[in-house]
């Protein structure tokens, strides 16, 4: 936290160099976030494009009021929420960033346990965005159910039922395939 | 059967995934950040730039030299009537303290002084610089918040923007602060922002009910016209659905200006008016319902301003934690039993197991759960639940809420029994009803009919004190109550009665009373009703008939 209060101090004065630390020090795991949210690695890479665009242009008049990290999660959840308002979502196979080979030929090579992830990914697709964003915000970026309550503006224990009743629902999807 | 150990292998599975960004897609976007970064940083206004651009914030400015001003002078008094003692640490306003005392004369002790006020100035700086980027992000929270445990010019100035976005709950907060506030200056500026706040909803709840008033006026002349709005705010309640009822029933919905109309009546009568909606308190009381008499020459107008309405997001689930579907859901007040809270809506769980309910006010709800299996009534008559009977206690305090709630059906167990007389002999064709003793609807449950043996099987019982009622017969009036802890330990229940129940009449004379020590006997508290029975045998016999 103190770490992202000097980074944001640095970038209101100029600092390039803070702009790309805040950069590498959470692009992986916001485009996590985004894979599991959008399971389309074009458009969770998109997302992220965008997100830390949008951030670089603000960064000059930003405010810290709370943590730098919930802040980024929390605006790339709203930006996916928009996109999936905008568009009817369709379910595609997964290309996973950062593997160089696609395809079938690809799909061979995983082994067992990225089959496994990628089995995930495409279940958590199937569930509604609402249980796939508390989920994912819960597991992934590790934000306690209040602090998703108090960022989609919803009663907590509205967020703990989505989160049980996605996960239910994840199961009953997977189908052991999973667990 | 889900288990725990399920969930966290899933859990940890998904927390464990870990997607990385390749070497082109960090330079795409770091160069289109850096691109983004250098274009803001050269546009970026010094604060009192974006400060003098808005009027308000020329106010602000204003009001902080002039309270500047006053402060100077009453330090300038200050200094010149009483020196203050040499070497202490009693500080006024350092800024001010910086231009009266000589540049020559400055101690080390002046100099940190110094620092330190530039270190205030820079601060007060930056806050008011925050101020300007929330009223410009409409943060009118964190505005209210900026109105406590912060400097006086920066109170000043939030107190100002709040009175130029105008929200119930920042006059609120002025309000309160102008009463508790020592400063009598920022105390009446504050007065003076929550004023103006007022004024401005006031203009906009007008604004909203002229809007209404227009939209009625536009409207096609029908029979029966009108508009449905927020008691509160004058806003539009939308969709809420408007029925007539007399001979046939009409129903209709407001639309987005709240507007209803009713065309045509096939017969002249008086009609009941009957409004629903979630979000709102509707009228669906009958006793309570408006009438107006419909005719084809009518040209009535009924406006209705409705309160918000507190809601209950609820789940229903089975002991499995799977989503029970078709449940009917009956609202209760315990202050006044037996009697079913309409909200006019269909209370049945969809097939997610999820229901909303709305339409209610504060205050504190019974919710009982009951599912039905289709057509399991069989030849006797009541209610057949194939989930032991459930309820929920909910207290509802803010329409701006949605109350989470959840009801878990459980399946309970059978409890086999036999009723007797007291001969010994089978109390055959007994009419068995069941209920959990905090049952509080105004209907009954199933009733079970003793076989030719007296045995009986009650279904899906659970843990508990239930009211246990027997009759003879179907249309008796006579009914035999008892209170018993279900399911009990040593089965079969025996229940049992006296002889007289054989002739069908349970006005028993005094002489007679059921042997409640049997040692079969296994009711813990046992009630036949005004029947004036000595408590004589049993051990706790408060007789119910």
């Amino acid at each position: 936290m103190l770490e992202d209060n000097l980074l944001i101090w640095k970038l209101r004065h100029g600092d390039r160099q803070a702009l790309r630390q805040i950069y590498e020090k959470y692009k992986d795991e916001l485009l996590t976030i985004a894979t599991l949210l959008l399971n389309e690695a074009d458009e969770a890479e998109d997302a992220l494009h965008e997100v830390f665009v949008f951030f670089a242009n603000t960064a000059a008049r930003f405010r810290l009021y709370g943590g730098l990290r919930n802040y980024l999660i929390s605006y790339i959840v709203n930006h996916i929420r928009d996109r999936h308002r905008r568009k009817m979502y369709q379910v595609v196979e997964v290309d996973r960033s950062g593997q160089a080979e696609t395809g079938s030929q690809k799909t061979q090579e995983l082994d067992s346990e990225i089959e496994k992830e990628q089995s995930l990914i495409e279940s958590l697709a199937q569930i509604p965005l609402q249980q796939r964003e508390v989920i994912v915000l819960h597991l992934q970026g590790g934000l306690k159910f209040r602090e998703i309550a108090e960022m989609q503006d919803i009663p907590v224990n509205t967020v703990r039922a989505r989160y049980s009743y996605g996960l239910d629902k994840l199961r009953t999807i997977s189908d052991g395939r999973i667990i | 059967m889900k288990t725990d150990s399920d969930n966290t292998n899933l859990e940890e599975a998904i927390a464990k995934i870990r997607c990385t960004t390749g070497a082109e897609l960090d330079e795409r976007i770091l160069s289109d950040g850096f691109a983004a970064f250098d274009i803001a940083m050269r546009s970026k206004h010094s604060i009192w730039r974006i400060i003098l651009k808005s009027r308000i914030s020329r106010l602000v400015i204003a009001a902080v030299l002039i309270i500047g001003c006053l402060l100077a002078a009453q330090l300038l008094l200050t200094t010149t009537s009483e020196t203050p003692p040499t070497g202490t640490a009693e500080r006024a306003d350092s800024s001010l303290t910086e231009a009266l005392i000589p540049e020559e004369s400055k101690t080390e002790q002046d100099f940190d002084e110094e620092a330190t006020a530039e270190s205030v100035k820079t601060e007060l700086k930056i806050e008011l610089e925050q101020i300007g980027d929330m009223f410009e992000a409409n943060d009118i929270e964190g505005l209210i918040a900026m109105l406590s445990d912060r400097p006086r010019e920066v109170k000043l100035a939030v107190a100002l923007y709040l009175a130029k976005v105008g929200d119930e709950r920042a006059a609120e907060t002025l309000r309160r602060l102008s009463s508790v506030t020592e400063d009598e200056e920022l105390a009446d500026i504050f007065s003076i922002a929550c004023s103006l706040i007022q004024n401005r909803l006031e203009e906009a709840k007008q604004a909203g009910e002229m809007k209404a008033q227009q939209s009625a006026a536009i409207a096609p002349k029908s029979l029966l016209t009108g508009l449905v709005t927020d008691a509160e705010t004058a806003e539009a309640v939308i969709d809420a659905d408007v029925t007539i009822s007399s001979v046939e029933n009409y129903t209709t919905t407001t639309d987005v200006n709240g507007f209803y109309c009713f065309e045509d009546v096939e017969e002249d009568g008086n009609y009941k008016i009957k409004i629903t909606s979630k979000e709102y308190i509707g009228i669906t009381e009958q006793e309570k319902l408006p009438v107006v008499y419909l005719s084809s020459d009518s040209r009535e107008v009924k406006n209705f301003k409705l309160e918000k309405a507190c809601m209950i997001d609820l789940l229903v689930m089975d002991e499995a934690n799977e989503p029970v579907s078709n449940v009917e859901i009956f609202i209760t007040n315990p202050i006044d039993v037996n009697k079913i809270i309409d909200t006019g809506f269909e209370q049945i769980t969809d097939e997610k197991g999820f229901l909303v309910l709305g339409g209610l006010g504060r205050g504190i709800f019974n919710l009982t759960a009951i599912h039905t299996s289709p057509n399991v009534f069989g030849n006797t008559v009541g209610i057949l639940p194939d989930y032991a009977l459930q309820r929920v206690t909910v207290k509802l305090e803010s329409p701006n809420d949605i109350e989470y709630k959840e009801i878990v059906l459980k399946k309970g167990t059978e409890v086999r029994g036999q009723v007797q007389f007291e001969d010994g002999s089978p109390g055959s064709e007994i009419i068995i009803s069941v209920q959990p003793d905090w049952w509080d609807l105004p209907f009954g449950l199933r009733n079970y009919v003793a076989d030719y043996d007296g045995g009986f099987e009650l279904e899906n019982i659970t843990n508990g004190p239930y009211l246990i009622k027997l009759k003879a017969q179907e249309d008796s009036n006579d009914i035999l109550t008892f209170e018993a802890e279900l399911p009990v330990e040593d089965e079969p229940f025996i229940i049992i009665i006296p002889q007289e129940l054989e002739v069908a009449d349970f006005n028993m004379p005094d002489s007679n009373v059921p042997d409640l020590n049997t040692p079969d006997i296994n009711i813990p508290d046992m009630n036949i009703s005004d029947s004036n029975i000595p408590d004589s045998n049993a051990e706790q016999a408060d007789f119910g008939l």
